[in-house]
């Protein structure tokens, strides 16, 4: 669904912003490949990850924004892919 | 290593991830086996002899139903590793430092505040910042029925109404500019639509699977 629209739309819910959490669509949209839209979070720290999206706080917003190119696409999927290797490392180091 | 990953029963939130986690372990060399949580169905002595007796050298989960938590404290010979990112059945997030040894020995967890306080509390815990997405490139496909120009996956349920979700409701679920997909949007499903999911989840498990 992500890879085949134009946007793809990412929330993190009040309790995950509180607690300093991404929202794990957000990985699944990254992966996805697609140009991602975020609600604009005050204080959200998105570990690089903003980047790769464009916030939207208004729905004038929505017409403001352009897709993302190849090249972005490719940089977004290998962030993620990278993060994606960091939360095995940190798995693995556990077991 | 042996582990036993838990998961949830689809729809619930965790049914893919968990196995694609799973894989990943296996990839990595460990006996991995997979095992649906109980979601509240109580257990006899045998179903704890029965896990108990498979040896898992790790048994790593999300927060469980309160009747596998039950288990979970019974199989103390593994090392249990609970990946917190949500409260779950708790009341707080901090409430999870009451049920060290019981829920877990071990955390991993992407809250930053979680992971401090962990930290603090002499918690084995580490801090991951995004969670794996369980997609395998070969399924990342362009679907005509999914050519929309713009999407939101994620429930309805009580953000239709709760303020703390004002943006949301003004931005995506009351714009009819954006397709919505996920629970709690529909009540109902036509027969057809209920056996089209049923078959979609057997498709995306044993893909997962193999």
């Amino acid at each position: 669904m992500y890879a085949s629209a134009d946007f793809s739309i990412g929330t993190i819910e009040p309790s995950q912003r509180v607690m300093g959490m991404v929202n794990n669509r957000y990985s699944e949209m990254f992966k996805a490949g697609n140009s991602i839209l975020s609600l604009e979070y005050p204080g959200v720290d998105y570990y690089g990850g903003e980047e790769f999206l464009s916030f939207i706080s208004s729905l004038e917003d929505f017409s403001k924004v352009q897709p993302i190119d190849e090249k972005h696409k490719k940089r977004q999927k290998e962030f993620i892919l990278a993060k994606e290797v960091d939360f095995f490392n940190s798995l693995k180091s556990l077991i | 290593m042996k582990v036993l990953v838990i998961h949830q029963p689809f729809p619930m939130g965790n049914y893919r991830l968990m196995p694609y986690i799973g894989h990943h372990l296996k990839e990595a060399g460990h006996e991995v086996q997979l095992m649906m949580q109980l979601n509240g169905n109580p257990f006899h002595e045998e179903y704890v002899d029965a896990v108990a007796n498979q040896n898992f050298d790790v048994i790593y989960y999300e927060m469980l139903d309160r009747s596998t938590f039950k288990l979970i404290s019974r199989l103390n010979n593994s090392k249990r590793i609970l990946c917190y990112a949500s409260k779950g059945v708790l009341e707080t997030f901090e409430q999870i430092l009451e049920y060290k040894g019981e829920f877990y020995d071990s955390i991993i967890t992407n809250s930053k505040v979680m992971f401090d306080i962990f930290q603090n509390s002499n918690i084995e815990s580490k801090f991951f910042e995004y969670y794996p997405a369980p997609l395998f490139e070969s399924e990342i496909k362009t679907l005509d029925s999914y050519k929309h120009k713009h999407v939101y996956l994620g429930g309805g349920f009580q953000r239709l109404t709760e303020p703390n979700y004002q943006l949301e409701r003004d931005l995506i679920y009351n714009n009819k500019e954006v397709a919505k997909y996920g629970k709690g949007w529909k009540m109902f499903l036509t027969i057809e639509e209920y056996f089209l999911q049923i078959k979609l989840v057997i498709c995306m498990q044993v893909q997962t699977l193999v």
